[in-house]
């Protein structure tokens, strides 16, 4: 990204405005390094995957696949793709989702919720990718739109992410 | 709202470089600002009063806080549950929709391209202007990773970035797109190469 922008500057060419990644509760990897490139330079993080794929809600717990959700299938086609549903539905994202939930619980919220407005509340990012296979899948997400958390439950959130470090590997 | 004007085409999207591309911002060159003063010099915020908004990058365009993913539509989600989603969202104050040309997932040749036809359709039924809409050309294939557009043999050069962008404007209904992204990266090619390449 660096030697792109670099590149574009010189150049006097249009540069990489945005960057798209995983980013989430299970997943803040791009907080180690790309965050503060982004920063420096002036670079949108536009994320996807806020609900970790959608292990966030607590569908996979116990492991149960669901009818129609996206790792049941994926674990189903095999391969390529059970590899990837594995790095979302393992042990440690589980047991984030587990504690996320109850810090959830506390706050009064839905895990959705808290997810989505804790994946907005960063400087490096512009906007939250959010996914749906159903409308009624939206309400909890939305809820989030106007929604800041407040130090106490990101010290929470902070505690658990410390705890259980990389749970997408 | 009174009667829409037709706007005048705007100037070809920009192909002349490569990856996330605020197309607009290239093509609106003698708009004194983006969103908030319309192209024809009227405050308009998109009709979304109050939504949480933010900059992308050092670029003029202004995105809502919560974008639409599309990967569902046409496979997890069919084409009436898609405009659902995208209707229940758009009257939520979300004016930020992103798809890439070979939706939905999981990638296959036979499906590539049902995500965008279903988000053409749908934006048909809305004021284009009011809808920042992101797309992604597929970036090269190498091992597991096979586009499934061009026969697999994508690449991030001009060629395939001229033919991605004409068959996915094409099926979004439109002539241009606000961000054009890389799905993913070329790591093996030169940026200054591919730059001078692409122009």
């Amino acid at each position: 990204m660096m030697k792109s922008l670099s590149a574009s500057e010189r150049e006097g060419l249009a540069r990489f405005e945005t960057i798209q990644n995983n980013f989430s509760l299970i997943n803040r990897r791009f907080e180690d390094e790309l965050a503060q490139a982004c920063k420096q330079e002036g670079v949108s993080l536009i994320l996807f995957s806020p609900l970790g794929g959608g292990v966030l809600s607590g569908k996979y717990r116990g492991g149960k696949t669901p009818e129609g959700a996206r790792f049941s299938n994926y674990l189903k086609l095999g391969g390529r793709q059970a590899t990837m549903a594995r790095r979302y539905v393992n042990d440690k994202s589980l047991s984030s989702t587990d504690r996320f939930a109850a810090i959830a619980a506390e706050a009064g919220i839905s895990v959705l919720t808290l997810a989505t407005a804790w994946s907005k509340q960063h400087d490096f990012v512009a906007s939250t990718i959010v996914g749906a296979t159903h409308e009624d899948q939206l309400d909890d997400i939305l809820a989030a739109a106007d929604l800041t958390l407040d130090a106490e439950v990101l010290g929470k959130i902070d505690v658990v992410s410390k705890e259980i470090l990389y749970p997408m590997g | 709202m009174g009667p829409k004007t037709p706007d005048p085409a705007p100037p070809i999207y920009p192909i002349d470089i490569l990856l996330q591309i605020p197309a607009r911002e290239l093509v609106m060159i003698d708009c004194a600002a983006y969103h908030g003063i319309h192209r024809r010099g009227k405050v308009s915020f998109l009709g979304n009063d109050g939504m949480q908004t933010k900059r992308l990058g050092k670029s003029a365009v202004v995105v809502s806080k919560i974008c639409m993913g599309t990967m569902t539509f046409g496979n997890q989600a069919d084409e009436a549950t898609s405009f659902r989603i995208l209707d229940k969202t758009f009257g939520s104050r979300i004016n930020f929709f992103d798809t890439v040309e070979n939706y939905p997932v999981p990638p296959s040749e036979e499906w590539a391209g049902r995500t965008e036809e279903i988000v053409g359709r749908w934006i048909k039924t809305k004021r284009r202007d009011a809808v920042i809409l992101a797309t992604k050309v597929c970036g090269p294939s190498h091992g597991w990773l096979k586009a499934s557009q061009r026969a697999g043999m994508t690449a991030l050069d001009r060629h395939n970035i001229v033919r991605a962008v004409e068959a996915s404007l094409k099926r979004l209904n439109t002539d241009y797109v606000d961000l054009y992204q890389t799905h993913w990266p070329d790591h093996g090619a030169r940026y200054e190469g591919s730059a001078s390449r692409a122009r």
